[in-house]
């Protein structure tokens, strides 16, 4: 209990002091997970959209693999990734490992097959009326499917929040290929992580209350974006 | 399009779904600025003929010209399309305004936003929906929704306007509305409107022809007065027979058979009609409608006979709700299917 009460101490004189080091991982975190986001949507909803609106063999065995690939364990993303960036790697030359560049390589695999998964249900469980609809009232072939996809937007927004979610709450894949470093490649994630195993139990708890805080805003953001589109 | 070229024209035209033919039409002709009514029963094809004259979808075999053009094997059906609209029965609105709703057709078609504007405004106008252009589609009554469609079909100014059913889910109110709205556009405008619909009396309210879709092929006769029963052979005549009513027909079929008898081919008289027509039953009026410049006359002979007389002769013969009349007609006026 003494733990818990001193933590929450600790974290609200970390908070209120806005402290450096607190500060830094929290952006590193925001960086990571807004440009990993941004990429796995631009991937993400135009393949799930492609894959909802076609029928074509296989797209069942696509929809399984998608599926299975929304639930694969941060560490499989680390390692594999870490395979290929690292010195010995085919990639190794880049000397992406251990830098923020390798995170959002990591996260983007993680985030892409929530996104594009998220999508395809959306799009698939739209009205049908509204390609005939768009079409009788003249639409370009472009334009109706811009319009099927206007019509799924509140889906395809919870398929990116969906997307955000987990590549902000990851922690196995962004220690193993950012590696922690302090002031440059360390996460609110991984630093909860280490401080924890330190003892350090008001950093931790501190960047606890920042990650819910920082997810909690972005939620906030994408619902008042949703609502001003609805 | 040269003059007096007929806007559709529908070579051979068959519909299947699978095994099962929907419809066969060998060939229609269908006029600029006039407006169509089909006629026929729930899974009759009606939709799907709207559906193949809007290129929506291709017919199993045969082909419609529009404006001389093979419709579904254009190179530019786009542009073929852009000329006409349909309105669903069911009609999907986009999940935003009315107002949005409405642009929509314009917005695809590059209009500027004035122009856009002004459109959607005069057509809300129309159709007595400008009061709530700015309210979501999600709170809209059926009718609305109906209305709405209608605007967004009506705003492109197509030359063709294909309504599917247009009161099929709507009020009494709703319907006399949407009715009013598609005699205007008759009178206003040079659309041509080609509707489908379940009710006689309203195709014949609105339409300058009446199509009736029967055992897959359409044709001009009246969607009324439709027994179903069976023919048999006596005295030389075949016999229609349906709640003891015996009617005198001309046909090769034997056995169960539809009826249909135009109402403009039925006599009504006070008495006993003297004729060589070979159907004449007693019965009293149970309904008096009037539909424009005629009168539909109901009755009740054994069967429901659907008649229609002119204003002048209805007043003429006093014909009144319970008046005991006699009708007529010929056993040729007797369509079987």
């Amino acid at each position: 209990m003494f733990l818990i009460t001193e933590g929450l101490k600790k974290a609200f004189e970390l908070i209120y002091s806005l402290d450096p080091e607190v500060l830094s991982v929290v952006l590193v975190s925001v960086k990571v997970s807004l440009t990993a986001t941004l990429v796995a949507t631009l991937v993400g909803v135009p393949l799930g959209f492609a894959i909802g609106i076609n029928e074509f063999r296989g797209k069942k065995v696509i929809t399984i693999l998608l599926n299975t690939l929304m639930a694969i364990p941060t560490v499989v993303v680390g390692l594999t990734v870490y395979a290929f960036i690292s010195r010995q790697g085919p990639l190794g030359s880049l000397g992406l490992l251990f830098s923020p560049s390798a995170i959002i390589i990591g996260d983007i695999i993680l985030g892409t097959p929530i996104i594009t998964a998220f999508t395809l249900s959306a799009v698939q469980g739209i009205d049908k009326r509204i390609h005939t609809t768009a079409t009788t009232l003249g639409a370009t072939k472009f334009q109706v499917a811009g319009t099927v996809l206007a019509e799924a937007r509140f889906g395809v927004f919870a398929a990116v929040i969906a997307g955000f979610g987990r590549v902000i709450a990851e922690v196995g894949s962004a220690i193993m290929l950012g590696g922690n470093i302090k002031g440059y490649s360390r996460t609110i994630t991984t630093a909860i992580a280490l401080e924890t195993s330190k003892g350090e139990f008001g950093f931790g708890i501190a960047l606890g209350i920042i990650l819910l805080t920082v997810a909690f805003s972005i939620n906030i953001l994408f619902h008042h974006f949703q609502r001003k589109q609805g | 399009m040269k003059m007096n070229e007929p806007l559709f024209v529908l070579r051979k035209l068959k519909k299947s779904f699978g095994d099962r033919e929907i419809f066969d039409i060998p060939y229609l002709e269908l006029l600029q600025g006039k407006i169509y009514a089909i006629v026929g029963p729930n899974g009759s094809g009606k939709t799907t003929i709207l559906r193949i004259l809007n290129a929506l979808e291709r017919p199993t075999s045969g082909k419609v010209f529009f404006k001389g053009e093979d419709l579904h094997n254009s190179s530019d059906v786009l542009n073929l399309q852009r000329e006409m609209t349909m309105v669903m029965q069911n009609p999907y609105l986009f999940n935003t305004t009315v107002y949005k709703n409405v642009a929509y057709g314009l917005k695809v078609r590059n209009l500027d936003k004035k122009d856009i504007k002004r459109k959607v405004e005069e057509t809300l106008e129309l159709v007595g929906l400008a009061h709530i252009k700015e309210r979501k589609v999600t709170n809209l009554s059926g009718g609305e929704v109906q209305r709405v469609a209608i605007a967004r079909g009506l705003v492109i100014n197509p030359e063709v306007l294909l309504l599917d059913e247009p009161t099929a889910n709507v009020d009494q109110v709703n319907i006399k509305l949407i009715e009013e709205i598609v005699l205007t556009i008759k009178e206003e405008k040079d659309t041509t409107i080609i509707m489908t619909t379940h009710n006689p009396t309203q195709a014949y309210l609105l339409a300058d022809k009446v199509f009736s879709i029967m055992n897959k092929s359409i044709t001009e006769t009246y969607y009324e007065n439709i027994f179903q029963g069976e023919v048999r052979r006596a005295n030389g005549t075949k016999i229609f027979s349906k709640n003891n009513i015996e009617i005198c027909l001309v046909s090769d079929r034997i056995g169960k058979a539809i009826i249909s008898i135009d109402p403009r081919d039925i006599i009504i008289s006070p008495t006993p009609f003297d004729s060589s027509a070979r159907n004449s039953y007693r019965g009293t009026i149970k309904e008096i409608s009037e539909i424009r410049d005629q009168v539909k006359v109901v009755v009740d002979a054994g069967l429901d006979f659907t008649v229609m007389v002119t204003k002048e002769s209805c007043v003429e013969m006093a014909l009144m709700i319970g008046s005991e009349v006699f009708v007529t007609f010929k056993a040729s006026s007797v369509q079987v299917y």
